[in-house]
Protein backbone atom coordinates (compact mmCIF):
# COMPACT_ATOMS: atom_id res chain seq x y z
CA UNK A 1 0.00 0.00 0.00
CA UNK A 2 1.75 3.42 -0.85
CA UNK A 3 -0.25 6.17 1.03
CA UNK A 4 -0.64 9.53 -0.66
CA UNK A 5 -0.99 11.65 2.62
CA UNK A 6 1.85 11.74 4.40
CA UNK A 7 3.02 13.78 7.77
CA UNK A 8 5.46 16.95 7.00
CA UNK A 9 8.84 17.12 7.58
CA UNK A 10 8.11 19.29 10.94
CA UNK A 11 6.00 16.55 12.41
CA UNK A 12 8.37 13.63 11.12
CA UNK A 13 11.12 15.71 13.05
CA UNK A 14 8.93 16.13 16.17
CA UNK A 15 8.70 12.77 15.81
CA UNK A 16 12.27 11.87 15.21
CA UNK A 17 13.22 13.28 18.80
CA UNK A 18 10.42 12.36 20.69
CA UNK A 19 8.71 15.86 20.84
CA UNK A 20 5.30 14.55 20.16
CA UNK A 21 2.17 14.61 22.36
CA UNK A 22 1.73 10.40 23.21
CA UNK A 23 -1.60 10.02 21.20
CA UNK A 24 0.24 11.84 18.13
CA UNK A 25 3.25 9.80 18.44
CA UNK A 26 1.24 6.67 18.52
CA UNK A 27 -0.88 7.85 14.82
CA UNK A 28 2.31 8.54 13.65
CA UNK A 29 3.17 5.53 14.17
CA UNK A 30 0.89 3.94 12.81
CA UNK A 31 1.56 5.63 9.54
CA UNK A 32 5.26 4.93 9.53
CA UNK A 33 4.63 0.86 9.97
CA UNK A 34 3.43 0.88 6.32
CA UNK A 35 5.51 3.71 4.94
CA UNK A 36 8.87 3.08 3.80
CA UNK A 37 9.83 6.82 2.75
CA UNK A 38 8.57 8.77 5.82
CA UNK A 39 10.55 5.93 7.40
CA UNK A 40 13.41 6.70 5.88
CA UNK A 41 12.92 10.87 6.39
CA UNK A 42 12.80 9.67 10.01
CA UNK A 43 16.09 7.87 9.81
CA UNK A 44 17.81 10.79 8.49
CA UNK A 45 16.06 13.78 11.25
CA UNK A 46 17.55 10.80 13.83
CA UNK A 47 20.51 11.01 12.09
CA UNK A 48 20.71 14.63 12.23
CA UNK A 49 19.88 14.92 15.57
CA UNK A 50 22.24 12.57 16.65
CA UNK A 51 25.12 15.13 15.27
CA UNK A 52 23.15 17.98 16.89
CA UNK A 53 23.30 15.84 20.39
CA UNK A 54 27.13 16.02 19.96
CA UNK A 55 27.02 19.53 20.23
CA UNK A 56 24.31 19.92 23.05
CA UNK A 57 26.02 20.98 26.47
CA UNK A 58 26.50 17.86 28.47
CA UNK A 59 25.39 17.51 31.74
CA UNK A 60 27.80 16.51 34.12
CA UNK A 61 26.52 13.10 35.96
CA UNK A 62 26.81 12.27 39.59
CA UNK A 63 30.58 11.38 40.56
CA UNK A 64 30.02 7.51 41.48
CA UNK A 65 27.52 7.31 37.78
CA UNK A 66 29.95 5.66 36.19
CA UNK A 67 30.49 2.95 38.80
CA UNK A 68 26.74 2.56 39.47
CA UNK A 69 26.32 1.67 35.79
CA UNK A 70 29.10 -1.08 36.19
CA UNK A 71 28.34 -2.56 38.93
CA UNK A 72 24.56 -2.96 37.08
CA UNK A 73 26.67 -4.31 34.21
CA UNK A 74 27.40 -7.33 36.38
CA UNK A 75 23.41 -7.91 37.54
CA UNK A 76 22.80 -8.24 33.60
CA UNK A 77 22.01 -11.64 32.62
CA UNK A 78 23.74 -12.86 29.99
CA UNK A 79 22.58 -11.41 26.61
CA UNK A 80 20.65 -14.19 24.42
CA UNK A 81 21.00 -13.43 20.94
CA UNK A 82 18.38 -11.08 20.57
CA UNK A 83 15.62 -11.95 18.05
CA UNK A 84 16.72 -11.29 14.78
CA UNK A 85 16.51 -8.07 13.44
CA UNK A 86 13.52 -8.17 11.10
CA UNK A 87 11.50 -10.62 13.25
CA UNK A 88 7.63 -9.73 13.30
CA UNK A 89 5.87 -8.08 15.24
CA UNK A 90 1.94 -8.05 15.35
CA UNK A 91 1.25 -4.41 14.20
CA UNK A 92 0.92 -1.42 16.48
CA UNK A 93 -2.71 -0.96 16.54
CA UNK A 94 -2.85 -4.64 17.62
CA UNK A 95 -0.92 -4.23 20.83
CA UNK A 96 -2.83 -1.07 22.23
CA UNK A 97 -4.58 -1.33 25.44
CA UNK A 98 -8.07 -0.67 24.26
CA UNK A 99 -10.79 -0.05 26.76
CA UNK A 100 -14.67 -1.41 25.75
CA UNK A 101 -15.39 -1.24 22.00
CA UNK A 102 -18.93 0.84 22.06
CA UNK A 103 -21.29 0.64 19.33
CA UNK A 104 -22.34 3.57 17.63
CA UNK A 105 -24.89 1.72 14.66
CA UNK A 106 -24.23 -1.11 12.59
CA UNK A 107 -20.96 -1.52 11.97
CA UNK A 108 -19.37 1.08 13.22
CA UNK A 109 -18.06 1.47 17.07
CA UNK A 110 -15.45 3.49 18.45
CA UNK A 111 -12.51 1.88 21.04
CA UNK A 112 -10.46 4.51 23.42
CA UNK A 113 -6.73 3.66 24.06
CA UNK A 114 -6.76 3.57 27.76
CA UNK A 115 -5.16 6.87 28.50
CA UNK A 116 -5.77 7.25 32.25
CA UNK A 117 -3.23 9.94 33.18
CA UNK A 118 -3.63 11.67 30.79
CA UNK A 119 -7.03 13.08 30.95
CA UNK A 120 -6.90 16.23 28.09
CA UNK A 121 -6.56 14.04 25.42
CA UNK A 122 -8.16 11.58 23.71
CA UNK A 123 -6.54 8.09 21.37
CA UNK A 124 -9.05 6.06 19.73
CA UNK A 125 -9.95 3.65 17.13
CA UNK A 126 -12.78 4.46 15.01
CA UNK A 127 -14.63 1.89 12.49
CA UNK A 128 -17.57 3.20 10.07
CA UNK A 129 -19.72 1.04 8.19
CA UNK A 130 -19.33 1.70 4.68
CA UNK A 131 -21.70 4.65 3.26
CA UNK A 132 -22.05 6.39 7.04
CA UNK A 133 -21.35 9.67 7.70
CA UNK A 134 -19.33 9.99 10.77
CA UNK A 135 -19.20 12.60 13.89
CA UNK A 136 -19.62 16.05 12.75
CA UNK A 137 -16.95 17.43 15.15
CA UNK A 138 -14.51 20.13 15.89
CA UNK A 139 -11.88 19.73 18.58
CA UNK A 140 -9.89 22.04 21.06
CA UNK A 141 -6.93 21.04 19.58
CA UNK A 142 -5.39 19.84 16.14
CA UNK A 143 -6.61 16.07 14.94
CA UNK A 144 -4.22 13.01 13.72
CA UNK A 145 -5.77 10.18 11.71
CA UNK A 146 -4.14 7.34 9.69
CA UNK A 147 -6.39 5.27 7.92
CA UNK A 148 -5.62 1.39 8.87
CA UNK A 149 -8.01 -0.17 6.30
CA UNK A 150 -10.94 1.18 3.91
CA UNK A 151 -10.97 4.60 2.69
CA UNK A 152 -12.50 7.95 4.07
CA UNK A 153 -13.68 11.10 2.41
CA UNK A 154 -13.48 14.37 4.22
CA UNK A 155 -15.05 17.51 2.14
CA UNK A 156 -13.05 17.26 -0.82
CA UNK A 157 -10.01 14.94 0.36
CA UNK A 158 -10.21 11.24 0.06
CA UNK A 159 -7.75 9.31 2.74
CA UNK A 160 -6.90 5.57 1.77
CA UNK A 161 -5.13 2.90 4.26
CA UNK A 162 -2.13 3.83 5.12
CA UNK A 163 -2.67 7.57 4.19
CA UNK A 164 -1.97 10.02 7.20
CA UNK A 165 -3.57 13.63 7.94
CA UNK A 166 -4.24 16.69 10.78
CA UNK A 167 -7.16 18.50 10.91
CA UNK A 168 -6.82 21.92 12.09
CA UNK A 169 -8.59 22.70 15.33
CA UNK A 170 -10.51 26.18 13.37
CA UNK A 171 -11.77 23.54 11.28
CA UNK A 172 -15.47 21.52 11.69
CA UNK A 173 -15.78 18.38 9.77
CA UNK A 174 -17.35 15.40 9.32
CA UNK A 175 -15.65 12.75 7.67
CA UNK A 176 -17.79 10.08 6.02
CA UNK A 177 -16.51 6.70 5.03
CA UNK A 178 -17.20 5.89 0.89
CA UNK A 179 -20.55 4.51 -0.04
CA UNK A 180 -19.25 1.03 -1.88
CA UNK A 181 -16.50 0.22 0.86
CA UNK A 182 -16.66 -2.33 3.29
CA UNK A 183 -16.09 0.42 5.99
CA UNK A 184 -13.19 1.79 7.29
CA UNK A 185 -11.04 1.76 10.18
CA UNK A 186 -8.93 4.42 11.50
CA UNK A 187 -6.62 6.03 14.56
CA UNK A 188 -7.22 9.41 15.36
CA UNK A 189 -5.83 11.75 18.54
CA UNK A 190 -6.82 14.83 19.44
CA UNK A 191 -5.35 17.14 21.77
CA UNK A 192 -7.79 18.36 23.66
CA UNK A 193 -11.32 16.55 24.10
CA UNK A 194 -13.74 16.40 20.85
CA UNK A 195 -16.84 19.37 20.52
CA UNK A 196 -19.29 17.20 18.64
CA UNK A 197 -22.36 17.92 16.37
CA UNK A 198 -25.10 16.23 14.99
CA UNK A 199 -26.52 12.84 15.29
CA UNK A 200 -24.12 10.91 16.94
CA UNK A 201 -23.12 13.48 19.58
CA UNK A 202 -25.75 12.15 22.23
CA UNK A 203 -24.04 8.88 21.77
CA UNK A 204 -20.53 10.08 21.22
CA UNK A 205 -20.56 12.40 24.58
CA UNK A 206 -22.65 9.68 26.79
CA UNK A 207 -20.80 6.86 25.34
CA UNK A 208 -17.46 7.08 24.75
CA UNK A 209 -16.15 10.55 26.45
CA UNK A 210 -14.49 10.85 23.87
CA UNK B 1 37.30 3.39 10.81
CA UNK B 2 35.45 5.20 13.67
CA UNK B 3 36.41 4.91 17.13
CA UNK B 4 33.41 5.09 18.67
CA UNK B 5 31.62 2.46 16.34
CA UNK B 6 34.45 0.39 17.05
CA UNK B 7 33.71 0.56 20.62
CA UNK B 8 30.24 -0.33 20.21
CA UNK B 9 31.33 -3.35 18.09
CA UNK B 10 33.95 -4.67 20.97
CA UNK B 11 30.87 -4.75 23.65
CA UNK B 12 29.06 -6.71 21.08
CA UNK B 13 31.61 -8.91 20.16
CA UNK B 14 33.47 -9.19 23.74
CA UNK B 15 31.43 -7.81 26.35
CA UNK B 16 34.37 -5.30 26.46
CA UNK B 17 34.05 -3.27 30.21
CA UNK B 18 36.56 -1.03 29.01
CA UNK B 19 34.81 -0.19 25.58
CA UNK B 20 31.62 0.47 27.39
CA UNK B 21 33.21 2.91 29.92
CA UNK B 22 34.62 4.97 27.21
CA UNK B 23 31.17 5.01 25.57
CA UNK B 24 29.60 5.98 28.90
CA UNK B 25 32.26 8.76 29.36
CA UNK B 26 31.57 9.99 26.02
CA UNK B 27 27.49 9.90 25.58
CA UNK B 28 26.33 10.01 29.25
CA UNK B 29 26.98 13.38 30.09
CA UNK B 30 25.53 14.08 25.99
CA UNK B 31 22.35 12.25 26.85
CA UNK B 32 21.80 13.60 30.34
CA UNK B 33 22.09 17.48 28.80
CA UNK B 34 19.40 15.94 25.59
CA UNK B 35 17.42 14.92 28.52
CA UNK B 36 17.30 18.14 30.13
CA UNK B 37 17.19 20.18 27.20
CA UNK B 38 13.77 18.37 27.23
CA UNK B 39 12.50 19.08 30.48
CA UNK B 40 13.42 16.18 32.49
CA UNK B 41 14.64 17.01 35.60
CA UNK B 42 18.67 16.35 36.48
CA UNK B 43 17.58 13.47 38.87
CA UNK B 44 15.31 11.90 35.74
CA UNK B 45 17.64 12.42 33.33
CA UNK B 46 20.82 10.94 34.73
CA UNK B 47 18.41 7.81 35.65
CA UNK B 48 17.29 7.73 31.97
CA UNK B 49 21.15 8.76 30.28
CA UNK B 50 22.10 5.26 32.71
CA UNK B 51 19.33 3.41 31.16
CA UNK B 52 20.45 4.53 28.37
CA UNK B 53 24.10 2.87 28.11
CA UNK B 54 22.63 0.11 29.67
CA UNK B 55 20.85 -0.89 26.60
CA UNK B 56 23.69 -0.09 24.68
CA UNK B 57 25.39 -2.46 26.46
CA UNK B 58 22.15 -5.38 25.88
CA UNK B 59 21.69 -4.61 22.37
CA UNK B 60 25.22 -3.56 21.22
CA UNK B 61 24.64 -6.88 19.00
CA UNK B 62 22.25 -4.91 16.80
CA UNK B 63 24.23 -2.32 16.03
CA UNK B 64 24.99 -1.61 12.57
CA UNK B 65 27.68 0.58 11.41
CA UNK B 66 26.23 0.73 7.93
CA UNK B 67 22.79 1.67 9.39
CA UNK B 68 23.49 4.51 11.80
CA UNK B 69 26.78 5.82 13.52
CA UNK B 70 27.20 4.72 17.42
CA UNK B 71 26.03 8.94 18.15
CA UNK B 72 22.74 8.53 15.86
CA UNK B 73 22.14 4.85 17.50
CA UNK B 74 22.83 6.07 20.85
CA UNK B 75 20.48 9.41 20.39
CA UNK B 76 17.60 7.05 18.71
CA UNK B 77 17.95 4.79 22.17
CA UNK B 78 18.11 7.36 24.59
CA UNK B 79 14.93 9.13 22.50
CA UNK B 80 12.83 5.67 22.79
CA UNK B 81 13.49 5.64 26.45
CA UNK B 82 11.93 8.75 26.92
CA UNK B 83 8.86 8.31 25.03
CA UNK B 84 8.13 4.84 26.56
CA UNK B 85 9.01 7.02 29.72
CA UNK B 86 6.74 9.50 29.23
CA UNK B 87 4.00 7.08 28.33
CA UNK B 88 4.46 5.18 31.28
CA UNK B 89 4.15 8.11 33.42
CA UNK B 90 1.08 9.92 31.35
CA UNK B 91 -0.50 6.84 29.58
CA UNK B 92 -1.42 3.35 30.01
CA UNK B 93 0.12 2.40 26.59
CA UNK B 94 2.64 -0.35 27.05
CA UNK B 95 4.06 -0.07 23.40
CA UNK B 96 7.34 0.90 21.54
CA UNK B 97 8.30 1.75 18.50
CA UNK B 98 12.06 0.65 18.84
CA UNK B 99 13.79 1.98 15.56
CA UNK B 100 16.53 -0.48 17.15
CA UNK B 101 14.21 -3.26 16.07
CA UNK B 102 13.99 -2.47 12.86
CA UNK B 103 14.75 -4.57 9.87
CA UNK B 104 17.35 -3.06 7.84
CA UNK B 105 16.62 -1.04 5.32
CA UNK B 106 17.61 -2.41 1.37
CA UNK B 107 20.91 -1.86 0.60
CA UNK B 108 21.00 1.27 -0.81
CA UNK B 109 23.64 1.94 -4.24
CA UNK B 110 26.09 3.71 -2.35
CA UNK B 111 25.66 1.34 0.98
CA UNK B 112 29.78 0.96 1.12
CA UNK B 113 29.75 4.57 2.98
CA UNK B 114 30.17 3.41 6.68
CA UNK B 115 29.19 5.07 9.62
CA UNK B 116 32.07 7.71 10.14
CA UNK B 117 31.54 8.97 6.17
CA UNK B 118 27.84 9.24 7.16
CA UNK B 119 28.37 11.15 10.20
CA UNK B 120 30.56 13.62 8.44
CA UNK B 121 27.98 14.02 5.76
CA UNK B 122 25.50 14.29 8.35
CA UNK B 123 27.55 17.23 10.01
CA UNK B 124 28.51 18.81 6.73
CA UNK B 125 24.85 18.96 5.99
CA UNK B 126 24.07 20.64 9.62
CA UNK B 127 26.86 23.34 8.58
CA UNK B 128 25.52 23.79 5.51
CA UNK B 129 22.57 25.33 7.16
CA UNK B 130 22.51 29.66 7.85
CA UNK B 131 23.29 29.73 11.27
CA UNK B 132 18.94 31.63 11.24
CA UNK B 133 18.05 28.08 10.33
CA UNK B 134 20.36 26.00 12.70
CA UNK B 135 18.69 28.01 15.38
CA UNK B 136 15.18 27.39 14.72
CA UNK B 137 16.38 23.47 14.02
CA UNK B 138 18.35 23.71 17.98
CA UNK B 139 15.44 25.19 19.27
CA UNK B 140 12.43 23.22 17.83
CA UNK B 141 14.47 19.86 17.63
CA UNK B 142 16.05 19.99 21.22
CA UNK B 143 14.09 22.37 23.66
CA UNK B 144 10.55 20.81 22.45
CA UNK B 145 9.56 24.69 22.14
CA UNK B 146 6.41 25.84 20.17
CA UNK B 147 6.94 27.72 17.42
CA UNK B 148 5.23 30.93 18.86
CA UNK B 149 7.85 30.78 21.59
CA UNK B 150 10.55 30.28 19.35
CA UNK B 151 9.40 33.46 17.26
CA UNK B 152 9.38 35.75 21.28
CA UNK B 153 12.86 34.26 21.35
CA UNK B 154 14.57 34.71 18.32
CA UNK B 155 12.27 38.14 18.07
CA UNK B 156 10.95 37.20 14.71
CA UNK B 157 7.42 36.78 12.93
CA UNK B 158 5.97 33.83 13.83
CA UNK B 159 5.69 32.95 9.71
CA UNK B 160 9.26 33.23 9.59
CA UNK B 161 9.98 30.89 12.02
CA UNK B 162 7.72 28.50 10.41
CA UNK B 163 9.02 28.79 6.74
CA UNK B 164 12.71 28.72 8.49
CA UNK B 165 12.02 25.43 10.15
CA UNK B 166 10.53 24.10 6.97
CA UNK B 167 13.72 25.20 4.77
CA UNK B 168 16.10 23.93 7.07
CA UNK B 169 14.35 20.68 7.39
CA UNK B 170 13.74 20.23 3.19
CA UNK B 171 17.37 20.92 2.97
CA UNK B 172 18.74 18.00 5.56
CA UNK B 173 16.41 15.79 4.26
CA UNK B 174 17.38 16.09 0.28
CA UNK B 175 21.36 16.55 1.57
CA UNK B 176 21.05 12.98 3.36
CA UNK B 177 18.65 11.28 0.95
CA UNK B 178 21.65 9.02 -0.60
CA UNK B 179 23.93 8.49 2.89
CA UNK B 180 21.00 7.68 5.34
Amino acid sequence: MTARSHPDDAILARYAVGALRPGFDLVVGVHLETCAHCRDTVRRFEAAAGALMGGTPAAPLSEDALAQTLARLDREPRPTPEAAPGHHRAPLVQRLPLSRRRWLGPGSWIQPVETPHLPGDRIYLLRVAGGVRGIDHGHSGAEFTSVISGALRDGDSVFRAGDFFVCDPSVRHQPESMPDDDGCLCLAATEGGLTTHGWLSGLIRAWAKV
Amino acid sequence: MNDLDDLVEAIASRRDREAFARLFETFAPKVKGYLMRLGLPSPAAEELAQETLLTVWRKASLFDRNKAGASAWIFTIARNLRISAARRERTALAYTIDATDEPPPPPQPDAAVGGAERERAVEAALAALTPEQAAVLRLSFFQDKPHAEIAQHLGIPLGTVKSRVRLALNQLRKKLEHLV
